[in-house]
């Protein structure tokens, strides 16, 4: 298929169809499709994760995936509406600055919560920095966005 | 942060403070455009101004909080609107024609320790630990100025040892984000932010400028590591490995392939 | 320029039949970490696609006589995630942490790595060391080539247009291999690599008995370095032949050139002293 063909994914816990081509970026169904403008466009080459976005559960660049190479499956953004503990963290730690990586940051942050809250111990510093190594930061310098994983990590904990 | 100043001038929460689009038709020149001023110039005029306006309210033997006094004196007939214009302190000599002089009443000072560890197979600089000491006259946000100086800091990290900019007929051969290399969270140390508080008398609760202040030692902090690490003089930065290979070679030539 | 032509199949067969009279510029999509890059530049135009990435049966890491069998479409997150990975093949684990971040090594793919054949893929100097092999599948059969001869050159393959990847096998550790690998990057993450070593050797009563090292980013594909072996097997690891040996692969195996990464004196410089001090870890026991 060339053509533009419809889409059917679950966004955010609801089912959507969109036309699309084949080979449209997952980034720009979200945010011209769908009008989801909560995911950024840091890079467009997969360096930055600004664009990060759960599909099925698994964290990746929403400029590296091709809409048709995401039937079916289970998108969820920072527009979900169960991000609110890592979401308050960085309210709470001064985790956003000028905001640009702040919604990648926040999934990212999420996807290390997500792997940790169950596990025996506590991530090490280098387990936490690599957890988030692929969503870069100009001008926090990371600390409070570090800060900010560790206190959401701790509230997730039962 | 205007928000901060403009509250504690006028004695109202910050919830009751707005900062209208900024419009340079609509405002006074407050001065040259030169780096690193906007807290402590402009916050100075809107704390000025803050004040002024306050003492105007509190003229009026009114009862209550900020917000209701001055809608009692606006409904009053009360001036509300104050204007402050910034004026070089005396002694200071500004020429905004030849744009020539001194631009800053007070400097905000710094000093930046840096840790390095140099792996010599590869050259390749990790920052180890990273220590930053900023007068800022006065925090106005501690948060906020913490994360400006963490960040600022990194990226004069990235500046001393990682981030190449090279031009090719004047073109900048580093045009993406997979060519500009900046540091990601492992490729940065722990940032340790120490504030210190000389408050300046001309700046809002003492505040000096902080913005572009981190940029300035974190370069020559970690290249006098490296020196001091390798025992050779490095000169410029960013001390990328290539550029370390070539002086540790120098100086060590029975190691050359 | 027209849109590409794309083919989502839903199972092997399919892509199979797909490919079958598939043209010969025909991409192969998998994860698409560095094709969607090449595809939104504008820097590759193809005039059509076949999209691999929900075809299950390229996907699963399993044991094949004592080592490791990976479909195609196995991620460096699977990998990672993989007990049976770990154990017979820590290197390519190691290599794997070590590829992009987070969000790549959920999509970047063992046979991506291969498909691409940048000679900056991190995973293809270990499957060259360890001694892999890829079985391509067509619609008229299946054939199996060592890694050396898949990667013909610069982003250059053996694939016929009418195969695809199928799987990647690592044949079972021989007694006592002693394994290694490094990377140098442009930083410690999200990094492409300047320089990549890998080394498999084994010794008996105090001299190497097999020596298989391979490199990346210092020639137009990934290479074996053969002087490596020429210089060591039979041989104590004493210092100076471990010396001579790094000094020789470096100047002999590799190729490498200046780019907007780093310099061929750096590559090469770089590459023989990573691959001495890995020698001398392994020759130690680590």
């Amino acid at each position: 298929m060339s053509e533009p063909f419809e889409l059917e994914l679950t966004v955010n816990g609801t089912p959507r169809t969109v036309r699309v081509a084949p080979l449209r970026r997952l980034l720009d169904v979200l945010r011209e499709d769908l009008a989801l403008t909560g995911t950024k466009e840091g890079c467009g080459e997969g360096e930055c994760g600004a664009c990060s976005v759960f599909v099925d559960g698994e964290l990746v660049n929403s400029c590296l995936v091709a809409a048709c190479q995401v039937e079916g499956c289970d998108v969820r953004t920072v527009e979900a509406p169960d991000l609110g503990n890592v979401q308050a963290a960085f309210l709470e730690e001064g985790g956003a600055q000028c905001g640009i990586c702040t919604p990648g940051m926040v999934l990212a942050v999420q996807a290390f919560v997500d792997e940790w809250a169950a596990r025996g111990r506590e991530p090490d510093d280098v387990e936490l920095r690599a957890a988030l190594a692929g969503n870069l930061c100009r001008c926090t310098g990371y600390e409070k966005i570090l800060a900010s994983a560790r206190t959401a990590l701790r509230r997730a904990r039962p | 942060m205007f928000l901060a100043i403009a509250a504690d001038a006028l004695g109202a929460e910050v919830a009751e403070v707005r900062v209208e689009e900024p419009d340079t038709s609509r405002v006074p020149d407050s001065g040259p455009t030169v780096a690193s001023r906007t807290c402590m110039i402009v916050g100075g005029c809107v704390e000025r101004a803050c004040r002024e306006l306050r003492a105007r309210v509190d003229a009026a033997p009114t009862a209550g909080a900020f917000r209701d006094r001055a809608r009692a004196f606006l409904a009053g007939g009360g001036d509300g609107a104050v204007e402050t214009v910034y004026s070089s302190p005396p002694g200071l000599r500004w020429d905004d024609e030849r744009y020539r002089g001194d631009a800053y009443p007070a400097y905000g000072w710094a000093a930046d320790v840096a840790e390095v560890e140099v792996d010599l197979d590869t050259f390749q600089v990790q920052v180890t630990r990273f220590l930053s000491t900023v007068d800022v006259g006065k925090a106005i946000q501690p948060a906020a100025v913490e994360g400006q100086i963490e960040g600022g800091s990194l990226q004069a990290l990235g500046f001393a040892h990682l981030e190449v900019v090279t031009t090719e007929q004047g073109r900048v051969l580093q045009d993406r984000m997979a060519t500009c290399i900046i540091p990601t969270t492992l490729d940065t140390p722990p940032m340790e932010v120490a504030l210190v508080e000389v408050p300046y008398p001309g700046g809002p609760s003492g505040a000096k400028g902080v913005g572009e202040l981190p940029m300035d030692g974190g370069a020559p902090a970690v290249a006098s590591a490296i020196e001091d690490a390798l025992g050779v003089h490095v000169e410029a930065v960013p001390a990328t490995p290539e550029l370390l290979a070539e002086l540790w070679l120098a100086a060590h030539p029975g190691e050359a392939p | 320029m027209s849109a590409p032509r794309v083919t989502v199949p839903r199972s092997l067969d399919e892509a199979l039949a797909a490919l079958a009279g598939a043209a010969p510029e025909t991409l192969l999509l998998a994860g698409g970490t560095d094709l969607m890059v090449e595809f939104e530049s504008g820097r590759t135009a193809p005039r059509d696609v076949v999209s691999l990435w929900r075809l299950d049966e390229l996907r699963g890491v399993r044991d094949e006589g004592g080592g490791l069998r990976m479909g195609a479409l196995t991620t460096c997150a699977d990998l990672l995630g993989s007990d049976l990975a770990r154990a017979r093949a820590d290197v390519l684990v190691d290599a794997a942490a070590e590829v992009g971040a987070v969000q790549i090594q959920n999509r970047a793919t063992v046979g991506g790595n291969l498909g691409t054949a940048s000679p900056a893929a991190d995973l293809n100097p270990v499957l060259l060391a360890l001694g892999a092999t890829v079985r391509l599948r067509s619609a008229s059969g299946s054939r199996d080539l060592p890694v050396e001869e898949f990667l013909t050159g610069y982003r250059a393959t053996a694939r016929r247009p009418d195969e695809l990847i199928e799987s990647i096998a690592i044949p079972a550790r021989p007694a006592g291999e002693r394994r290694r690998f490094r990377k140098v990057g442009t930083r410690r993450a999200q990094s492409i690599s300047k320089v990549v070593v890998a080394l498999a050797a084994t010794l008996a009563d105090g001299r190497f008995t097999a020596v298989r090292a391979a490199a990346g980013s210092v020639a137009p594909t990934a290479v074996l370095l053969p002087s490596l072996a020429a210089e060591l097997v039979g041989q104590p690891p004493d210092e100076a032949r471990l010396d001579a040996a790094a000094r020789r692969a470096a100047r002999d195996d590799a190729a490498p050139i200046d780019d907007v990464r780093s310099t061929a004196a750096y590559r090469r410089l770089v590459l023989q002293r990573v691959l001495r001090t890995e020698l001398g870890a392994l020759a130690a026991g680590a």
